[in-house]
């Protein structure tokens, strides 16, 4: 993958990329003021790669993804400047119907909670079956046996017998396979998949990763997997971009954020992960400190009060993107390391 | 347990209950100051003698009782006092489907204006839409019916001249009770609605719905407003039985020949068995409006589990 070179206009810098976000950003005028939830991120994500988002909470993971799907929180959210071309076309440009025809069937996505992502008063066959008869048009006996097929492919047992049953008759680890079913049901292109294990436990984590790597190859999508988990971009992920107060800090491939780390936000985050390898002893060291506040100005680099490198010269403008190697970039105007 | 084992233990649970109530009733009735007969013009003393003999006064409080719990419980709710041809269970019979009417009018109008006016007002939050009808909602909830009756009266009924003050004869007559008696629960079932509708938008499920691209008409009905709008089911057993009470007031204002104008009367008059009968019928059907909309309930939330 080439890197995201700001000057480079987008039509040149990727005509395979299944997904471009370009300079996004997007905000939430809330009654206290302005979150600037998404502040100019960019990347790219080719057919049939999986591009990982990592970051603390708050850092906008979750509404550069809604803003994807044009699905920011009513009526306060609004993407205001960037560009989002899927399949080279401008979704920004696109009607509500025709962002309707993308929704679920050529973007799936999964949600962080499995809890409340399920409506309860419907059953999972309902749930699975909606989308599919709209974008499909197809009788509702069709895709009662195509629903019943992917609950199979998700790994639930009795899918049949499921299909009747209410998500509170499941368990979580259940309820998150449905939610992926459901986000497979058209064979989207693209998976968006916001912590699709986060609420759930270790065993039945990994068994979802299988899970999704497994029918990406099947199905031959990309995937986009959000996670604060560094051990499972690092399973799972060819691209990583890590998100810091609602901007990018550091982008590049899994080898360069892991062995190369050029950012000093990604080095603590990268310190706070336990290593199954060794040193069990050594606490982690989480990095001290808590995000800034987006509703408030930020000078600078959004790191600084937190960063052991920062001086007075980080406080002057957000650093300059720069380039480690060739799809290596990161912002921070130190030589760390 | 299954959902008619639930029925069924419900409806044994009515028979304490009832006892109950019928208990409280006759020895409520019994402790207020005051008898049948002593109005201004007493009746000669043989005469008075007679009555309370032929209704039994005269026996221990304690045996009229048994005798009124058991024909209470076989469904008797035994003469009235002041209309000594009758019985109560006839004057109910007569009088109540004028009430029931006018109660249900008044509930599908409540439902119909409350409903459009909370979900119009959730879907379109903070904008004017919403204002102005939380505006109209919370006026209603302020004005008591024994206020907003005579308004209406007065401005349709006498200075616009274009509907009938009071009577209970042709359809029209029942516009200015309906709207007096159903207005304030247009009012709550409109505050109820947006408030559940506004709950569920918040949802992940229904992000999720839209994440699936379905047409906002289907996020909607199917994903909105089934849980939006449970917790007005809810309301309705106890907005029902209030609004039939509530018609107490209004039959009195506009002439209406219903039961609750018996019912006044008869504590006005000290019809010991009218008053009494009238109260434990109230009460039975409160408690089957209330079973009514628990099992309404357990169709419409499948998360709930009967105890
Ligand atoms: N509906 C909303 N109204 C106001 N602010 C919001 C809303 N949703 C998110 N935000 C704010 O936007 C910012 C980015 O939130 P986002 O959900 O994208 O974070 P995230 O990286 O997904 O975090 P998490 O890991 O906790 O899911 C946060 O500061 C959050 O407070
Ligand atoms: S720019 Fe300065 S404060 Fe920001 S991460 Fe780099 S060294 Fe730290
Ligand atoms: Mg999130």
């Amino acid at each position: 993958m080439r890197s995201i070179q700001k000057w480079m206009p987008v039509e040149l810098v990727m005509a395979d990329s299944l997904l471009v976000v370009d300079r996004l950003k997007s905000y939430i005028y809330t009654r206290y003021g302005v979150v600037r939830a998404v502040n100019d991120v960019s990347f790219e994500l080719a057919e049939g790669d999986t591009l990982g988002i990592v970051g603390e909470s708050g850092s906008g993971k979750s509404m550069t993804c809604m803003s994807i799907l044009g699905l920011l929180p009513q009526p306060f959210g609004k993407m205001v400047a960037g560009r989002i071309r899927f399949r080279n076309e401008d979704l920004h440009t696109q009607s509500s119907r025709q962002m309707q025809q993308i929704r679920g069937k050529e973007i799936g996505m999964v949600f962080q909670d499995p809890m409340t992502s399920l409506n309860p008063f419907l059953t999972v066959g309902t749930q699975l079956t909606e989308g599919y008869v709209v974008h499909q048009q197809v009788a509702k006996q069709e895709a009662w046996q195509h629903a019943i097929d992917m609950l199979d492919k998700v790994g639930i047992p009795e899918a049949e017998k499921r299909m009747l049953s209410y998500p509170h008759e499941l368990s979580g680890g259940m309820r998150q396979r449905v939610m992926i079913a459901i986000a497979l049901m058209c064979s989207p292109a693209l998976l968006i998949a916001d912590e699709p294990t986060s609420a759930l436990d270790v065993t039945i984590q990994a068994q979802i990763l299988e899970l999704l790597k497994s029918l990406q190859r099947q199905m031959k999508m990309s995937i986009i997997l959000i996670t604060h988990d560094l051990g499972i971009v690092a399973a799972t992920c060819k691209q990583v971009i890590v998100m810091y107060a609602g901007r990018v800090m550091e982008a590049g491939s899994v080898d360069d954020i892991f062995y190369r780390p050029k950012h000093p936000y990604t080095i603590g985050l990268l310190q706070s992960v336990p290593s199954l390898e060794a040193d069990r002893e050594k606490p982690l060291q989480p990095i001290d400190g808590n995000p800034p506040d987006l509703m408030a100005d930020i000078q600078g680099c959004p790191f600084h009060p937190r960063c052991a490198y920062g001086d007075a010269a980080c406080l002057q403008e957000f650093p300059q993107q720069r380039t480690a190697t060739t799809g290596h970039s990161f912002y921070c105007c130190k030589d760390v390391e | 347990m299954s959902r008619l084992q639930y029925t069924l233990w419900r409806l044994i649970g009515i028979v304490p209950v009832m006892v109950l109530i019928t208990t409280f009733a006759f020895f409520l009735m019994r402790a207020a100051p005051g008898g049948p007969f002593d109005k201004e013009k007493a009746l000669p003393p043989e005469i008075e003698k007679n009555i309370r003999a032929k209704y039994h006064l005269d026996d221990p409080l304690i045996v009229q009782y048994g005798r009124y719990l058991f024909s209470v419980m076989r469904g008797d709710l035994g003469p009235s006092f002041k209309y000594p041809n009758r019985t109560v269970n006839e004057i109910i019979v007569e009088s109540f489907p004028v009430s029931l009417k006018l109660g249900l009018l008044a509930m599908c109008f409540a439902l119909f204006f409350g409903l459009s006016a909370g979900v119009i007002s959730a879907l379109k939050q903070n904008r004017w839409q919403d204002y102005t009808f939380m505006g109209f909602a919370l006026f209603g909830v302020s004005v008591p019916n024994i206020v907003l009756g005579p308004l209406l009266v007065l401005i349709f009924g006498l200075w616009l001249g274009w509907l009938p003050v009071a009577g209970w004869e042709s359809p029209v007559d029942a516009v200015l009770p309906t709207i007096t008696l159903g207005a304030i629960y247009v009012a709550y079932i409109s505050r109820i609605s947006r408030a559940g509708i506004l709950e569920v938008l918040g949802q992940d499920y229904v992000t999720v719905a839209r994440a699936k691209g379905l047409p906002q008409r289907i996020v909607v009905f199917r994903h909105i407003l089934r849980g939006g709008l449970l917790p007005v089911v809810s309301f309705l057993g106890p907005a029902f039985a209030s609004i039939l009470t509530g018609s107490i007031v209004v039959e009195k204002i506009f002439h209406i020949p219903g039961l609750g104008q018996h019912f006044v009367q008869a504590a006005l008059n000290r019809d010991y068995t009218l008053a009494m009968g009238t109260v434990i019928f109230y009460a039975l059907i409160l408690i089957l409006l209330n079973l009514v909309v628990d099992l309404l309930y357990t169709f419409l939330d499948p998360r709930v589990r009967y105890e």
